[in-house]
């Protein structure tokens, strides 16, 4: 029945906000009264920052601050009404996240309760609410693409770009009327009464275009590149998922559905693709980024990653770029963590590395990646689901914080998955939290204990990565490949359109 | 900004890009904190310690020497030799003596050569010049009046401005590299006959014991001193009444070990201590071979209250940074001798001319305190490297094969 499933959908949100609340408050009292404390090291260090900010100085003032001033300012209450407010602000980007997906699952045509499942399972896993109300700010990384994966499903109009250029040319329509009367002044008073309607339309011009999902996707990706670089490994696939099969000829995208289990397993064997030469391949590939949507969409968020970055760079100079940006594409940290390079990193930190090292340390994350793109492009959720895995489990530094990013993108893929929970999901499950348990093991003897195990705890990390990889490999396989959207080109497609 | 250089060029030009960043850091942590004024003979010490160059600190402490040496450290003390009863001279930077207390790291950190120093070093040389050939009323003269008085009756009496919030800071202008004297001489100094005035006339409680103990276990420990003041229920009592003292302890952290200003500023908040700063690194993050030296300056509030029985513990957490790689699989650091206060002043206080008197607490540490910290070792640099780089292949490999079958 809709009405239940729109009342359970708001308990669920209304328990898990209740929750989160009730975490935040506990976490006050923590800190407050033990020694171990609840919140993040982070949150103290984007509070602090944020309240040099507050004191007119620069966010950068605080030691360890590595993120955009951005989130310095949206952290600014923090400082002026109550020290919890970053924690409510990314708890609620936490739950925006769980909306969001179910948006998602919803436009493709999930059943409400496979819908309800999805959500709890983002709602309610522990590492979840944990991380908004400790103080990470990695909600709203993931509430952003989420976002973004919405504009892209909802649509767009072709006119975007002619709307675009139309508001270019009022622009300037405007500019060239107010110098001609400025230097004539004859309709000064005219051009004065009308003003705040002239503003009005450049206004409404600008709504509609916002409106425009693709230019509304592209501000939010500029903005969450530089905010998180790490998103610009979606960059590729936006661009193909744009390409030439993007829109129908009503401008509006049209999605794949999603088709229950006995369907997926009939079909299974028919949803490859069919063989075309390497020429064709690649020439259908590189034709992609020629579309008006993709160059559009390019073109929108490069200016807006610029933007930002030169607004900044302005305010706080070569700090920003230095702590923001050149920090993170060059980082080495040999303290331990998850990665597999920490130990390498740590015995090397005296002597320097070698550009060989660093090329080699680049390749198989690069490698990687490019597979994916290649295989994987045109069913979005799925490519960023295994590339953001893949980009954590190859990185140089690996936090729990990361896990975050591929946690968001898990109940979207999920419905294309032929593997059960019974017992390959258990499988991988366990396996995946076992060898974190065991790294934790090992790196808790080296912290807490002063015991030198680097070498169990380099091994554990190898056994993470092996899990890692183990998981993709079993998503891989057994996943449904589905393209996003339906290519209107395609003719007799295998896929079924829209049903009931 | 180091441009890309290959190889070693290029980290080597990084590490000096990040010690310039620790010093930045380090002083901005600083300004943000608080303002405090300087001393600038004391800036023309630290910046002889900065310079790492004999020529400079020969030439430097020429200059120092010329008028009274107020600075008795600078002699090369061979390591720490236990912390006997000797009393130290009132040192106001600590970070004087402590040259090596640990066997120097592979590489030390760099700091600016003498390009930058040089010009610097020539003001701080002729102003050091004209302060100490001033009136007798500089801070230094007074300390050593009181020094060499102070060898035979073992009293080491200094006086500060109250504006004066702390003593040991006084390397960080080195890392501004701001040699302009903050306040006016008039504010930096006091007679000396003033100051000695402060101090005979009372009975200022004095240790008996000093106990200091590096406790817990990993890479987060507590070093927790246990004081002990004599002659404690009477005269402590009535010293209290008519005075306002603190306990200020020094501790000048060996180069593997960092103490954590957020956290230590959380102490402050919760009422544990009255003030804490750390002065030098603070970096959080680095290794020891790419970290510069710190101290860590307590100041413990004295009352009755928090007196029981005349002892007093003091917890100071403390990190450990990872250590230069050694074979045997543990790296060990050991700590100097702390620096031991009483920093007192009347209680009712006239404004213009308040200042705290300054005694330092002779007491003998019988206790060497020493850290053991496991670090990697240099024989698994081989294998290390290049099974972590097969294993990133194959799995790179193995992902690749997977999206050509499936």
């Amino acid at each position: 029945m809709a009405s239940a499933a729109a009342v359970t959908l708001r308990r669920v949100v209304l328990a898990s906000a209740a929750l989160r609340l009730a975490l935040v408050v506990f976490g006050e009292w923590q800190d407050a009264h033990l020694e171990v404390r609840y919140t993040d090291v982070d949150y103290l260090v984007f509070s602090d920052a944020a309240a040099s900010v507050a004191a007119g100085g620069s966010p950068f003032a605080r030691a360890t601050y590595r993120y955009s001033p951005l989130l310095a300012f949206l952290l600014l209450p923090n400082s002026l009404l109550h020290a919890a407010w970053g924690k409510l602000l990314f708890s609620a980007a936490d739950l925006l996240v769980g909306l969001f997906i179910d948006t998602i699952l919803e436009l493709r045509g999930i059943p409400e309760k496979m819908r309800m499942w999805s959500v709890i399972a983002w709602l309610f896993n522990p590492f979840t609410f944990t991380i908004g109300t400790r103080g990470n700010c990695e909600p709203i990384v993931c509430a952003v693409m989420l976002w973004i994966l919405i504009c892209l499903m909802k649509g767009v109009s072709s006119e975007s770009l002619l709307l675009f250029g139309m508001y270019i040319a009022r622009c300037l329509d405007i500019g060239a009327y107010s110098i001609t009367i400025l230097s004539i002044g004859t309709e000064a008073n005219f051009y004065n009464a009308n003003r705040h309607l002239v503003y009005q339309d450049l206004i409404t011009d600008l709504w509609n275009i916002y409106l425009r999902r693709i230019l509304q996707a592209a501000f939010w990706y500029g903005l969450i590149v530089h905010f998180r670089i790490y998103p610009i490994i979606y960059a590729v696939p936006f661009v193909v998922v744009l390409g030439k099969s993007y829109a129908g000829p009503t401008g509006r995208p049209t999605l794949t559905m999603w088709r229950s289990e006995k369907h997926l397993q009939n079909e299974k064997a028919s949803q490859r693709e069919g063989p075309t030469s390497l020429l064709a391949t690649l020439w259908d590939f590189f034709s992609n980024f020629l579309t008006r949507n993709a160059i559009m969409f390019g073109f929108v968020s490069g200016l807006m990653f610029f933007a930002w970055t030169g607004v900044f760079f302005y305010l706080y100079g070569w700090d920003f770029l230095n702590e923001a940006l050149l920090y993170h594409l060059t980082r080495t940290d040999p303290r331990h963590n998850f990665s597999i390079y920490f130990y390498h990193i740590y015995l090397h930190h005296q002597q320097g590395f070698s550009s060989i090292q660093r090329l080699a340390s680049f390749l198989p994350q690069l490698i990687v990646q490019l597979a994916l793109i290649a295989r994987f492009s045109r069913d979005l959720p799925i490519c960023m689901f295994l590339q953001t895995v893949a980009f954590v489990a190859f990185n140089k530094v690996m936090t729990a914080q990361y896990f975050v990013w591929f946690f968001c993108l898990l109940p979207l893929i999920l419905p294309w998955s032929s593997m059960k929970l019974k017992w390959k999901g258990l499988v991988c499950m366990v396996l995946w939290m076992g060898s974190q348990l065991h790294w934790l093991m090992w790196a808790y003897l080296l912290e807490f204990k002063g015991q030198n195990v680097f070498l169990q705890l380099w091994v554990a990390g190898l056994l993470f990565l092996a899990a890692n990889i183990f998981v993709m490999l079993m998503v891989m396989k057994h996943h449904q490949y589905t393209p996003l959207f339906l290519s209107s080109i395609k003719s007799g497609s295998k896929v079924a359109s829209k049903k009931e | 900004m180091p441009e890309r250089h290959s190889g070693n060029e290029g980290y080597l030009a990084w590490k000096t890009t990040v010690a310039a960043r620790n010093r930045d850091v380090g002083a901005w942590w600083k300004l943000w904190s608080s303002a405090r004024p300087t001393h600038p003979l004391a800036v023309a010490v630290a910046v002889d310690q900065a310079s790492h160059s004999d020529a400079t600190r020969a030439t430097t402490r020429a200059a120092l020497h010329a008028p009274a040496s107020p600075f008795p450290d600078t002699d090369e003390r061979a390591g720490p030799a236990s912390c006997s009863a000797h009393p130290t001279r009132v040192s106001h930077l600590p970070l004087l003596g402590s040259s090596q207390l640990l066997a120097p790291p592979a590489l030390s950190s760099p700091w600016p050569m003498a390009v930058g120093a040089g010009p610097c070093l020539v003001a701080v040389v002729l102003s050091a010049a004209w302060i100490s050939s001033s009136s007798s009323s500089s801070e230094a003269a007074a300390s050593s009046a009181a020094a060499e008085q102070g060898g035979t009756s073992h009293r080491s009496v200094n006086c500060v401005p109250c504006s004066r919030t702390y003593i040991g800071d006084a390397d960080l202008d080195t890392l501004t590299g701001q040699l302009a004297r903050r306040h006016g001489l008039a504010e930096m100094s006091d007679s000396g006959e003033l100051c000695k005035g402060l101090a005979d006339d009372v009975e200022v409680p004095t240790l008996s014991k000093l106990h200091r103990q590096l406790v817990g276990e990993g890479s987060h420990r507590r070093l927790v001193y246990s004081v002990e003041f004599g002659a404690c229920q009477g005269a402590m009592v009535n010293f209290l009444d008519g005075y306002d003292a603190h306990l200020v302890i020094i501790e000048k952290l060996p180069n593997g070990v960092f103490a954590d200003p957020f956290e230590l500023q959380h102490f402050v908040e919760r009422k544990v201590f009255l003030d804490v700063a750390v002065f030098g690194d603070t970096n959080l993050e680095l290794p020891t071979a790419l970290s510069n030296q710190s101290s860590v300056e307590i100041h413990f509030d004295l009352r009755p209250s928090t007196l029981t029985n005349c002892n007093l513990v003091i917890d100071l957490p403390l990190h450990a940074r990872y250590p230069p790689l050694d074979a045997s699989g543990y790296a060990t650091v050991e700590f100097g001798c702390p620096n031991l206060l009483l920093r007192y002043r009347k209680k009712e206080i006239i404004s213009d001319s308040c200042l705290w008197v300054l005694k330092n607490c002779e007491a003998a540490l019988a206790e060497k305190a020493a850290w053991r910290i496991p670090c990697g070792d240099e024989r698994h640099i081989g294998f290390v490297s290049s099974i972590t780089f097969l294993s990133a292949l194959i799995c790179s490999m193995s992902i690749v094969l997977a999206v050509l079958i499936f």
